[in-house]
């Protein structure tokens, strides 16, 4: 295995692969930058570019793009809160409260270190222990898959801060928005009022465009929040290596936790940044300051996010079953290049496999660089007039939202999901649990009833992956609210004391 | 406040009448120049799902061919997903009808058309050219000890109705030929519907059911998987091993298949139509397009327009018949009314209307009462109560669970529902409780011109085309947030018109709104 890993880098470190991975990280980097552009479709547009390559090269700028696409959508969380993927609503969170506090610069830093290490993290599981993942995926039942996304949608009791109440209702607002089309079980439309685009439901990008980006614009022109950074008080703060050396522990945390839940098909990187972040901020010494724009809270994120890109790759290649989006557009470039993914692809064409991995660990590399390089550049957007930037954020969410799909309505809705988040941040309602609710919500609901298809309601409690999960997932929700009423308690009892 | 809300409110009917003056605009096709030096722009081939689907590859790889016998313009795959097809079809029905839009469709699309009642749809299209189709087959895994038919039968027999078939969505065209080759057979099953094919064969290869019924190319994926059932007349050539439905003894499943074409709208002129019937003749006969199919299960052929639509019609009747059978087929109301088709109609108006009154009602005593400066958030519960109440009227009209589905198409809304009305009216108690005074928050004025500004915006953008309505909204808003640097801003928005025009435009394809004005003048673009 080692032997083939070895000649499948020395094969990448020629000038044909190099020149692909560092023009994928590239592309990608600006594809996951831009609202509106998701890894896949950015992997799907490059696909009539790779016929003319061989297979092996064809994949490898291929899967750059989606390396490079993965990272990208955490720059624009970082520097103007509009996440680019749905994975990187969670570096928004940190992110972008270390921008407004001119922290610009370290979370930018972190997010690139972090990722790069997370994803050659998850390309190393990938290379050894692909195979025994594989067959823990493919086992995974839908009353699993259903506890996890209910332990994911415990997660909210972390993003909450004091305020449960606020976030869970957010969250059922967003497991609502979710039930809007056809009801993927029975094919019925539900809300839908028959207008024809809703019944694909309402698309999460127009969505993220408009609660991140568009409240923010809102929020800020509201209170006339026009001033403006100067360069050399943020662009000199550049994390150290001690800066990154503190942070090991949630890297290698959410590294795992982003490859772990990667494997299963149809999780993805969402579910992973969001349980890795409420599982960092369980852990750390000060999980007062999530939220506040915590570092830890970046590389919880960000962590998971890339650390997953390895872990959608395990069913892709061994199995030929896409874990992700992005992974269902390769399988289609591989059948373009008369490729089978699956086991007989190890066995006929090792040589293809190990030099795919060899790539991705390569390119996690170049991403450093380009990221590292990059950052000294995005950072200025920092230091844009802010009505420039604000005009322009505008109409990135408008040409952002009509790329999806050309279409004016999700326009509409994105301007519609703009004045929503708007109204959520004016009374202190957060925003991110909404995000988690519209990726959750199907999930849940497709794999409750799958399962009860399958095996009865008892299921849940009878498998026991499941019932620990769902435990967990009680536990972790309730926990914070017992330990806050305590606190309380203790509180008004301290308070009754002193003026005894 | 209110009027955001109302706003909020009304984005659907907008939406909906913004996509009839879509429909009416494309209606009025403007003159086509003449079909000799056709095509002069890149033709799109629309796919109804998602990258990374069969026929998304068809698609691909029939772009990628093409391009031998048209150098001059490439062939642009454009994946518009959802409703089982619908986003596609009326996609394609926009558009005018000068050949440009081409769609990528298969016999799913009509099941999936009749299951939702839009069999309008399949008049509305020219159905131009079938070029393959492969047979359903039955898929196990051998590992489980289901190596043959007979032993599914056998594993069918013993566990009741409880042998489990994992396969596409319910009423798509998997589930049909499920359903009749059970009956055949005389054997219970339960269907599981998965969104996607990788996923149902993920659950057969971890043991979660029984059989797996899809394309043949699906079990090159491991050798665990056995093809132990062909509903075609003969053995197929890449897989010999594999008996038909026939030689196992079971009748009337030679011919569950599902086929791949193009379609239009109708009404592209004939000679354009001629040209891609030659095209796609071509192209069926190109030895690197054979090549591509080869051990694929697939059978390869092109058909003519008037076999291909008679073929389609066929397929509609078998497709009403037992989707009716089945009792899945649903009667849709009229799309003329917003409302029609959702149960009681008249009494879920009422309801609309006696809620806006009563939420008029709130606002104005809440306004006059000392919770005046708590207003706002008051009434985003209401609005919020309110809308949860429509909701769960609206719930009624849905399909009641089933024998199959215990849990149902309301079932997990009316559970968000439920957690919803008591939270809110908790948050509310909350306020009410709390009688503090909240800061009083300023109107705030530039925010709602801004909105104003960027509203009409999106609104005209159909109407002036994107590049004009951009050129007049950047300096407009800009001077709004009063920022006077005329050379800047003149800057800013020439570069932002351009580079949004070259990388979406050119490069990705987008189409950005040309505008009603400018189309009538003329598309110099």
């Amino acid at each position: 295995m080692l032997e083939l890993l070895l000649s499948g880098i020395g094969a990448t470190l020629t000038w044909g692969p190099l020149i692909a991975i560092v023009g994928g990280i590239v592309l990608g980097i600006m594809v996951g930058a831009m609202p509106g552009l998701s890894p896949s479709m950015g992997v799907a547009l490059l696909v009539p570019f790779t016929y003319g390559m061989s297979p092996v090269l064809a994949l490898i700028l291929l899967v750059a793009i989606y390396i490079g696409a993965s990272y990208g959508g955490s720059i624009t969380a970082i520097t103007i809160n509009a996440p680019g993927t749905a994975s990187a609503v969670v570096t928004a969170i940190d992110g972008y409260a270390m921008t407004r506090q001119g922290r610009a610069a370290s979370a930018l830093g972190i997010s690139i270190v972090v990722s790069s290490v997370a994803g050659i993290f998850g390309t190393l599981v990938l290379i050894f222990f692909s195979v025994p993942l594989a067959a823990v995926a493919v086992g995974f039942h839908p009353a699993e898959y259903f506890a996890m996304a209910v332990f994911g949608l415990a997660t909210i009791a972390s993003l909450a801060g004091a305020n449960w109440l606020k976030a869970f209702m957010a969250a059922i607002l967003g497991l609502l928005i979710n039930t809007v089309g056809t009801d993927p079980i029975s094919g019925a439309e539900r809300f839908t009022f028959d207008v024809t685009p809703l019944s694909d439901g309402f698309l999460l990008i127009p969505a993220l465009i408009g609660l991140f980006a568009l409240s923010e614009v809102f929020a800020a022109v509201e209170k006339r929040r026009f001033k403006v950074a100067r360069l050399d008080s943020v662009g000199d703060k550049w994390p150290t290596l001690r800066d990154y050396w503190a942070l090991k522990f949630v890297t290698l945390r959410s590294s795992i936790i982003g490859t772990v839940i990667g494997i299963f098909p149809g999780a993805g990187a969402t579910i992973a940044s969001f349980i890795s972040y409420d599982f960092s901020r369980r852990l750390s010494k000060s999980p007062e300051a999530y939220g506040q724009g915590s570092a830890e809270g970046v590389a919880a994120a960000e962590g998971a996010n890339s650390g997953s890109v390895g872990g959608a790759m395990v069913p892709l290649l061994t199995l030929g079953i896409p874990g992700s989006a992005t992974t269902a557009v390769l399988i289609g470039a591989m059948m373009i290049h008369k490729l089978t993914p699956g086991p007989q692809l190890f066995l006929s064409s090792p040589e293809l496999i190990y030099g795919i991995f060899a790539a991705m660990l390569v390119a996690n590399i170049v991403l450093l660089v380009v990221g590292l390089a990059g950052s000294r550049l995005w950072i200025k957007v920092t230091v844009v007039p802010k009505k420039v930037l604000f005009t322009l954020i505008t109409m990135m969410a408008v040409v952002g939202s009509f790329a999806v799909r050309n279409s004016m309505f999700d326009v509409l809705c994105c301007l519609g999901f703009g004045i929503l988040g708007w109204v959520m941040r004016r009374y202190d309602y957060p925003l991110a649990p909404v995000i988690l609710g519209m990726v959750l919500g199907s999930i849940a609901e497709t794999n409750f009833r799958r399962a009860i298809m399958m095996d009865g309601a008892g299921v849940f409690l009878s498998r026991p992956v499941s019932a620990t999960m769902l435990a967990l997932a009680i536990l972790s929700f309730a926990l914070p609210l017992i330990t806050a009423r305590r606190a309380r308690r203790r509180k008004a009892r301290e308070e009754a004391i002193q003026q005894a | 406040m209110r009027l955001f809300l109302l706003f909020l409110l009304s984005l659907a009917p907008p939406g909906l009448s913004l996509s009839v003056a879509a429909d009416t605009l494309g209606q009025t096709d403007r003159a086509l120049p003449d079909s000799a030096d056709f095509p002069r722009q890149p033709l799109r081939i629309i796919v109804y799902t998602s990258p990374g689907g069969l026929i998304d590859f068809t698609a691909r790889r029939f772009a990628e061919v093409a391009r031998k016998y048209v150098p001059e313009q490439p062939f642009v795959v454009i994946n518009r997903p959802g409703g089982g097809g619908i986003v596609a079809f009326e996609e394609v029905l926009q558009q005018p009808a000068d050949g440009y839009n081409m769609l990528a469709v298969t016999r799913s699309n009509v099941s999936k058309l009749i299951a939702t009642g839009r069999d309008d749809l399949i008049e509305r299209v020219d159905w131009h050219s079938y070029i393959m189709e492969n047979a359903h087959v039955v898929i196990t895994n051998a590992e489980r000890g289901l190596g043959s038919w007979p032993e599914v039968l056998e594993h069918a027999r013993r566990s009741g109705d409880r042998q489990l078939w994992l396969g596409a969505d319910i009423g798509g065209v998997k589930h049909v030929s499920g359903v009749k080759m059970a009956r055949q057979a005389g054997m219970e099953m339960r269907w599981i519907p998965y969104s996607s094919g990788g996923q149902a064969i993920a659950a057969l290869m971890g043991n979660l059911g029984s059989v797996y019924l899809g394309n043949p190319r699906d079990a090159m994926i491991s050798d665990d998987l056995r093809i132990v059932a062909v509903a075609a007349p003969q053995r197929l050539a890449a897989f010999p091993d594999a008996p038909t439905f026939t030689e196992l003894g079971v009748p009337g499943l030679e011919n569950e298949h599902i086929w791949r074409g193009f379609a239009f709208r109708k009404g592209v002129p004939e000679d354009r139509r001629a040209w891609f019937a030659d095209l796609i003749e071509k192209v069926s006969q190109d030895p690197d397009w054979i090549a591509s199919w080869e051990s694929e299960g697939v059978s390869l052929g092109y058909r003519g327009s008037s076999e291909f639509t008679r073929m389609v019609e066929r397929d509609a009747e078998e497709f009403s018949f037992y989707l009716r059978e089945m009792g899945l087929l649903r009667e849709r109301g009229s799309r003329e009314s917003l409302l029609a088709g959702i149960g009681e109609a008249p009494a879920l108006q009422f309801l609309q209307a006696l809620l806006v009154v009563v939420n008029i009602i709130l606002a104005i005593a809440l306004l006059r009462s000392s919770f005046r400066e708590r207003f706002g958030e008051l009434m985003v519960l209401s609005v919020v109560l309110s809308l949860a109440i429509v909701f769960y009227a609206m719930t009624e009209a849905l399909p009641p669970p089933s024998p199959v589905d215990t849990v149902g198409a309301r079932g997990v809304p009316r559970l968000w529902l439920y957690l919803l009305l008591p939270l809110a009216l908790y948050q509310s108690f909350l306020i009410l409780r709390e009688r503090r005074k909240g800061k009083p928050k300023k109107k705030p004025l530039l925010l709602f011109s801004f909105l104003g500004f960027m509203t009409s915006y999106v609104l005209l953008i159909p109407i002036l085309g994107y590049l004009l309505a951009s050129l007049i909204y950047m300096p407009g808003v800009l001077w709004l947030l009063k920022y006077r640097h005329p050379w800047v801003i003149a800057a800013v928005t020439g570069s932002w018109v351009a580079f949004s025009y070259i990388v979406f435009q050119r490069m990705l394809y987008v189409d950005l709104p040309a505008g009603v004005l400018l189309r009538q003048v003329s598309m110099p673009w």
